[in-house]
């Protein structure tokens, strides 16, 4: 069994060759993460071993954790 | 002994390839609405004017993990929430909203819902744009309890489809459900804040003939900022059909997918429909100055066709013979290539834009879905003839009589040597002539790339007639051209966007 976790990303911390470095070591691709009300910040899947140490100081996040996470309003898109 | 042997759950069935894990975060499937030929703006209900639900078929197969029965619990029961957790939602659940903040029951959707006693049941529904009060909804929820970890064959089918919602029986009362194959009794479902749900809503005014279309931003596993955890696999969606118990049980196959859903098997009869069609080919038809045709559609509606060198195509002007207004048809566009003319011809027939009948006139006008279809291969034409209507069942046809013989015209020849009218199978199975199985996706893995899951697209058509192409796309007509560029050529193939789902084995593990 792999561990999955999540992580938040917020996009403008990291360079374009960084983000490309942290997609190619996702669960699934940076563009398909979810977004926040103003779309600064991704939800993530990863494989922590995985992650760059660039990436080691972010929080990581069981599915149960980001569950209440995308519950604040800061996740809620709005309904354009 | 053990106790919990006899509250295990179903065995898994055994997939012969592997399904789709959302994880309920931030996970869904596009299904690509606006630009996929799968869809198309009839597929549920006849825009402008007409009162009737087209007939329209889901199936899937689906296991919830057990924090989303949970949640859905904790959700409806503890917290007074309507329908959160969606399966299935037809319209707007991402993205550009056609209707700003209030479209979370716009279109046809299935979910989770409970029976209000702490267990979980599936729901389908139909709502309207305006708010997210259960008068803007109607959800009627099966009678199975839905348990954690345990596959679910769903099939949720629009019976009849001819019933007018709100004008006869009312949108609840034309669907079915089976889950595995066990006949779903519906019953309404409110939430903890509602007792009431939408009433008589003629749909064409209210629902997608308005300013709803269907299959925007049409989604698996998410609804807005609602995300479903749960697997989902062999994914089908049938348009101008219900399927029925007999359908049903064979692709349920007692917990084993039916492998090919495109074609017939058994008392499954819904892969391949064929319908009355006449194919002749442009080669040996007679296209010169002044020839003309005419169709007739369901409602008896006769549109004319002149073949002309001086009017463009589609410009409509009046027979000085007989006064009758005719469609023209501009040989020189042809190029002196049969394939090019059949194009043309093809093009006219079927186009119409948004509704503009400045280029050409719409065969079905209103009301009723389309009835007569033209495609090509080459420089042979397929005419399809289907049925719709006030009721969806009127007949259409083609005809080539010498009904315009009085005029210094000559009528195209349909029957020289190739062309035949093929009455011997049925055509009451669907209704229009886009029926049938419109989109499989198995969602066992990749196609293309990670992002993209495999496409199934029908219409597959027994080749009847020597020579007729079998498999081939049909030529997409009206709204969706718009969005693939050429406005009468091969439709793009649009696949269902993954976006964030992982795919697993046979039976799929929790990776977390």
């Amino acid at each position: 069994m792999v561990l999955v976790e999540y992580i938040i990303l917020t996009l403008n911390s990291y360079s374009e060759l960084q983000l490309e470095t942290i997609s190619s070591k996702c669960v699934s691709p940076l563009i398909t993460g979810r977004v926040n009300f103003d779309s600064t910040k991704r939800i993530i899947k990863v494989y922590p071993e995985d992650l760059p140490d660039f990436c080691r100081e972010l929080t990581l996040y069981s599915r149960s954790e980001i569950s209440e996470v995308i519950k604040s309003e800061e996740w809620q898109t709005p309904d354009v | 002994m053990k106790v919990n042997k006899f509250i295990r759950t179903r065995r898994s069935p055994a997939f012969s390839g592997g399904s789709l894990y959302l994880d309920g975060v931030g996970d869904y499937i596009d299904l690509q609405g606006p630009s996929s030929p799968v869809f198309w703006k009839d597929s549920r209900t006849r825009h402008g004017g007409a009162y009737f639900f087209r007939p329209a078929s889901w199936s899937f197969w689906v296991k919830f993990p057990q924090s989303t029965i949970t949640q859905v619990i904790e959700e409806i029961e503890t917290s007074d929430l309507d329908m959160t957790r969606f399966i299935i939602k037809e319209t707007s659940a991402f993205g550009l909203s056609v209707n700003a903040g209030t479209s979370k029951w716009t279109g046809n959707f299935a979910g989770l819902v409970t029976d209000k006693s702490g267990n979980v049941r599936f729901g389908v529904g139909w709502g309207r744009a305006g708010g997210n009060a259960t008068t803007q909804r109607v959800i009627m929820r099966g009678s199975t309890n839905i348990v954690a970890d345990t596959w679910y064959h769903i099939v949720w089918s629009s019976s009849t489809g001819r019933t007018a919602d709100g004008n006869v029986g009312g949108w609840s009362t034309n669907h079915n459900v089976w889950i595995n194959h066990s006949a779903q009794t519906l019953d309404n479902f409110y939430p903890g804040q509602g007792t009431s749900q939408m009433g008589a809503i003629p749909c064409s005014t209210t629902g997608y003939g308005g300013s709803e279309p269907q299959f925007q931003n049409a989604a698996i596993g998410r609804n807005s900022d609602d995300y479903t955890e749960m697997y989902i696999a062999e994914c089908a969606f049938w348009e101008g059909v219900d399927l029925d118990s007999n359908d049903v049980g064979k692709l349920y196959g007692n917990g084993t997918p039916l492998a090919d859903i495109l074609s017939n098997n058994g008392n499954y009869d819904k892969g391949v429909i064929e319908g009355r069609k006449i194919v002749f080919n442009v080669t040996n038809a007679n296209i010169s100055e002044g020839v003309r045709f005419k169709l007739i559609d369901h409602s008896g509606k006769v549109v004319e066709y002149q073949f002309h060198r001086s009017y463009a195509t589609g410009a409509v002007t009046t027979f000085a013979g007989t006064g009758t207004d005719v469609v023209n048809i501009n040989i020189l566009e042809g190029n002196g290539n049969s394939a090019d003319m059949a194009e043309v011809i093809v093009k006219t027939i079927n186009m119409r834009i948004s509704g503009d009948a400045s280029f050409g006139y719409p065969i079905s006008a209103s009301p009723g879905f389309q009835t007569i279809y033209a495609s090509n291969e080459g420089s042979q034409i397929t005419l399809e003839l289907g049925t719709g209507g006030d009721d969806g069942l009127g007949s259409s046809s083609v005809t080539n009589t010498n009904g315009f013989s009085s005029g210094n015209y000559t009528d195209i020849t349909f029957n020289s040597g190739v062309a035949t009218f093929d009455t011997s199978s049925g055509s009451g199975s669907g209704q229009g002539v886009k029926s049938g199985l419109m989109g499989w996706w198995r969602f066992k893995g990749p196609a293309i790339d990670p992002n993209v899951s495999a496409l199934h697209i029908s219409p597959k058509r027994a080749p009847t007639v020597t020579g007729e192409v079998t498999g081939s796309y049909i030529i997409a007509p009206s709204w969706q051209a718009l969005y693939i560029g050429e406005p009468y050529g091969l439709p793009v193939a649009s696949a269902a966007l993954n976006v964030g789902g992982t795919y697993g084995p046979d039976t799929p593990k929790e990776l977390i």
